[in-house]
């Protein structure tokens, strides 16, 4: 186990130093001087512009400018946003945050929804139920996600009049931002419209939650639903059965067992689309986090928003791959030793 | 739901630019700031006639015409904050401050903010007041150059707000001078809470606002630059009201029996404005043959779906100044085609026509515009191309004078005449590059400029309709409609009215 995870740590580390120093070149990718994309409407004073050179060391050599960037990183200093001058770390926080918690709520529909779905549909293998849920897990997976938002809107929103459609409470509430988690901080919060605030919390989040677990939901049905069909075609299934345990006996106690030793790496997997398409939704729900603010950074070319994000993201991509190929390992020893774990 | 009571939400335009509307023409930042955070001397009446004392209770004007002394109102508190506290109530020092960045090229805050005062500039502000100054506490006095008609209602435009000269000098101690416009101070019934760009406004009301406490305990602005989105969080109950909903969704609306539509002549029109620098478009011939083969009647069903007026002249028939005895374009296509034969384009010409890229008022729809009058002038033989372009490669290219024609419109900042025919047509706007038809003409000038020094309300009136009726033979412009603005709001809202100068007003609504 410690060989495994000296080497997935390495793994990790290297990573971030590629990506830190791809997010680092993106100043000097950009067309013209690094001071230019700094500041493409050339609005700055000479003296911002200075204090600007002096921030990110541009007078400089490229490795230590490059040391000067990671030390910045590291100390929490990740620049300001030249839109709105407001500290980019800060920012990122509470931005990451409101994504994170949209994108761990989609997750859970996931789990709630399409494991069961998966396994009912590999026990009832060939049925009607399975051959309904393979066609709608097939939708599921085709239909672009934005379609799946503006239809959810136009029920949801717009016809029934049951749900918001943006933001992530009632704009009336002011709710003070401790955690940035926002139904921690409402809990935490003192205010004598709190229950009615968590109410509008959840209803803001409903809609958003629904159009993107339709990705995993259909994802981890298909992937439950296949796992599951192949481990019963295993010998020691056959001989489970052949030993006169019952179909449910024999799917309770031995494939589902073997299955969620590897479900936490499905989950793992998932990790990526599940932020792709929450950044999607995020844009058409008027939800806060990172991709809403990612595709105002892009428009506007605040390049030091766009690193920032970037930078983020693909960290928390890569560690939550790792983490999860690590418990993964650590309950299955035998996929310590595979070649390409 | 439970809401927290006496709040409301409005879906506004977009971000504004800054807190501060002395800075910028932007209609969002007039909507998100004038009438919230500021107050003015005085107020322009709805009818846009007359004024109505505000931060000054009285002013005088002495025989010559150049000097204007204000009285002003006593016990008028600033706004308490997180980041101000006042010491002392408004006074003659904060007119001073508040007029003096703005004229004084000198003072320590006229270069803050980096603006041009671009509405100032304008109507040429800057070189129409000589000083302003304090007499007393409570009273003010501006001299001018020159005699001006148009002084007063410059002072009364959502763009002339009063600052804090006490916030002001706090600033400047603490070395922060640019957070004046970004953390507002003013006196208005509304205070600054919070703002998160992109997303949101935040007021809270000034509980010692001069004209007593405003209804609402809370205004929160929800920034929501499509206008489609707008609608939408307006049918979801997440919005109160919305600005200018578009002219193709009123229909819509107007099924909807828990909503109210308000709408308001406004002081706009759209028009169609000729490069006259281009040949054969400095032929005022040309000009008014394509002018006749314009079928208004088309536009004004396609286009604005009811929602606008015909325009028979650049001013709206609301404008004193509106002469009624200039007729309106008429549509009449052999007459266009005689009148091109005269000029000597028997056979037509190529021209281009530019294509607003946002969506206005009085043009919600300027694509459709530019095809229906592309159609129309095919009969004549004349062939239009549209060109679209985005936002700021419009604006720059019509200030550089790269087009043949285009479809633009303009919104007045206050009733006056003159802001319709000085910023559109003057040879000072076609400095300034506002002159859309870069149209320079002594006559014309000459007639506004003694409409503008002149006193006499008559005079005036008889020197606009000489204006007028000037244009409507050489048509640098074709007028062609004003817009209404247009508000929907939810049935629980009450005493949020539309004003017809742009902007809104909080201070007297209500919610139920």
């Amino acid at each position: 186990m410690w060989r495994y995870f000296i080497r997935k740590f390495n793994l990790l580390i290297i990573t971030i130093f590629l990506l830190s120093l791809l997010s680092f070149s993106l100043l000097h990718l950009m067309p013209g001087a690094p001071i230019d994309a700094l500041d493409p409407d050339s609005s700055l004073s000479l003296a911002e512009k200075s204090a600007l050179i002096q921030h990110y060391a541009l007078d400089q050599g490229y490795w230590s400018q490059y040391i000067h960037y990671m030390g910045n990183i590291f100390s929490g200093d990740w620049g300001t946003s030249r839109i709105d001058q407001i500290p980019i770390f800060a920012q990122m926080i509470n931005s990451f945050m409101a994504t994170l918690q949209l994108a761990i709520s989609a997750m859970f529909v996931a789990m709630l929804v399409g494991v069961p779905l998966g396994i009912i549909s590999a026990y009832y293998h060939g049925s009607w139920f399975d051959r309904g849920v393979t066609t709608l897990t097939l939708i599921g997976q085709s239909v672009p996600v934005f379609w799946w938002a503006l239809m959810l809107i136009l029920i949801f929103a717009l016809g029934l009049h049951w749900l918001p459609i943006s933001g992530r409470i009632g704009l009336l509430y002011d709710i003070p931002e401790v955690t940035h988690i926002l139904l921690i901080d409402i809990a935490l919060a003192d205010d004598e419209y709190q229950r009615a605030a968590l109410w509008s919390a959840i209803r803001h989040i409903m809609l958003p939650t629904l159009a993107i677990s339709i990705i995993p939901t259909t994802a981890l049905a298909q992937i439950t639903r296949a796992s599951l069909i192949d481990i019963s075609e295993k010998n020691y299934i056959q001989a489970a059965r052949a030993k006169g345990l019952s179909r449910y006996q024999v799917l309770w106690r031995h494939a589902l067992p073997n299955y969620f030793s590897s479900f936490i790496r499905h989950v793992g997997a998932l990790t990526n689309p599940l932020l792709t398409t929450t950044m999607v939704v995020e844009y058409i729900f008027s939800w806060p986090g990172a991709g809403r603010w990612l595709i105002h950074s892009l428009v506007a070319q605040d390049v030091p928003a766009i690193q920032a994000c970037m930078l983020t993201i693909s960290i928390f991509v890569i560690c939550v791959s790792v983490i999860t190929d690590l418990l993964a390992a650590w309950s299955d020893p035998q996929q310590r030793s595979m070649p390409h774990g | 739901m439970p809401k927290p009571k006496d709040g409301l939400v409005y879906c506004s335009l977009g971000n504004p630019s800054s807190f501060n509307p002395q800075l910028s023409t932007s209609a969002n930042v007039v909507e998100a700031t004038s009438m919230q955070l500021y107050d003015r001397l005085m107020d322009m009446a709805p009818d846009g006639r007359s004024f109505v004392p505000a931060l000054a209770t009285s002013w005088q004007v002495d025989p010559s015409g150049t000097r204007y002394t204000f009285h002003l109102r006593p016990n008028v508190q600033f706004h308490q904050t997180k980041y101000f506290t006042p010491s002392r109530h408004f006074n003659a020092d904060d007119v001073v401050f508040s007029f003096r960045r703005i004229i004084d090229k000198t003072h320590p805050y006229h270069y803050v903010g980096r603006s041009d005062y671009s509405f100032f500039v304008s109507v040429g502000f800057p070189w129409m007041v000589k000083s302003v100054q304090a007499l007393e506490e409570h009273t003010v006095e501006f001299e001018l150059f020159a005699a001006d008609s148009t002084f007063l209602s410059n002072i009364a435009t959502n763009f002339s707000v009063i600052l804090s000269a006490e916030y002001a000098a706090k600033l400047s101690s603490e070395g922060q001078r640019h957070l004046i416009d970004k953390l507002p101070v003013g006196t208005g019934p509304f205070h600054y809470y919070r703002y998160k760009e992109e997303h949101y406004i935040k007021y809270r009301a000034h509980k010692n606002h001069w004209r007593g406490r405003p209804k609402l305990n809370e205004v929160v602005l929800d920034i929501t630059p499509n206008g489609t989105m707008r609608l939408a969080k307006l049918l979801t109950g997440e919005c109160d009201a919305m600005a200018s909903p578009l002219a193709n969704e009123l229909a819509l609306l107007r099924d909807q029996s828990d909503f109210k539509l308000q709408s308001e002549t406004s002081f706009n029109v759209g028009y169609w404005a000729f490069n006259t620098d281009n040949p054969p478009l400095d032929n005022a011939k040309v000009r008014r043959a394509l002018s006749l083969a314009i079928n208004r009647d088309v536009i004004m069903e396609a286009v604005f779906y009811g929602t606008a007026s015909v325009a028979s002249t650049l001013l709206p028939p609301a404008s004193w100044g509106h002469d009624g005895s200039v007729a309106g374009q008429l549509y009449a296509p052999e007459q266009a085609q005689q009148l091109l034969a005269e000029a000597g384009y028997p056979d037509g010409f190529d021209i281009d026509i530019w294509v607003l890229p946002v969506q206005r008022s009085y043009n919600p729809n300027s694509r459709k515009m530019a095809l229906l009058i592309q159609d129309n002038l095919r009969q004549i033989g004349v062939h239009a191309h549209l060109v679209n372009k985005d936002w700021n490669a419009f604006r720059s290219g019509l200030s550089k004078g790269a087009h043949d024609t285009v479809l633009i419109g303009w919104t007045a900042d206050n009733a006056d005449p003159d802001n319709f025919f000085r910023p559109l047509l003057s040879c000072q706007a076609k400095l300034a590059g506002t002159n859309r038809a870069m149209w320079c003409d002594k006559y014309y000038d000459r007639l506004i400029d003694l409409a503008r020094q002149s006193t006499s309300f008559e005079q005036r009136q008889q020197l606009y309709s000489q204006a007028q009726s000037y244009l409507a033979e050489q048509m640098p412009v074709v007028p062609i409609a004003h817009g209404m603005r247009t508000q929907a709001t939810g049935l629980h809202v009450n005493g949020l009215n539309v004003s017809p100068f742009g902007g809104i007003d909080f201070s007297s609504a209500s919610i139920e």
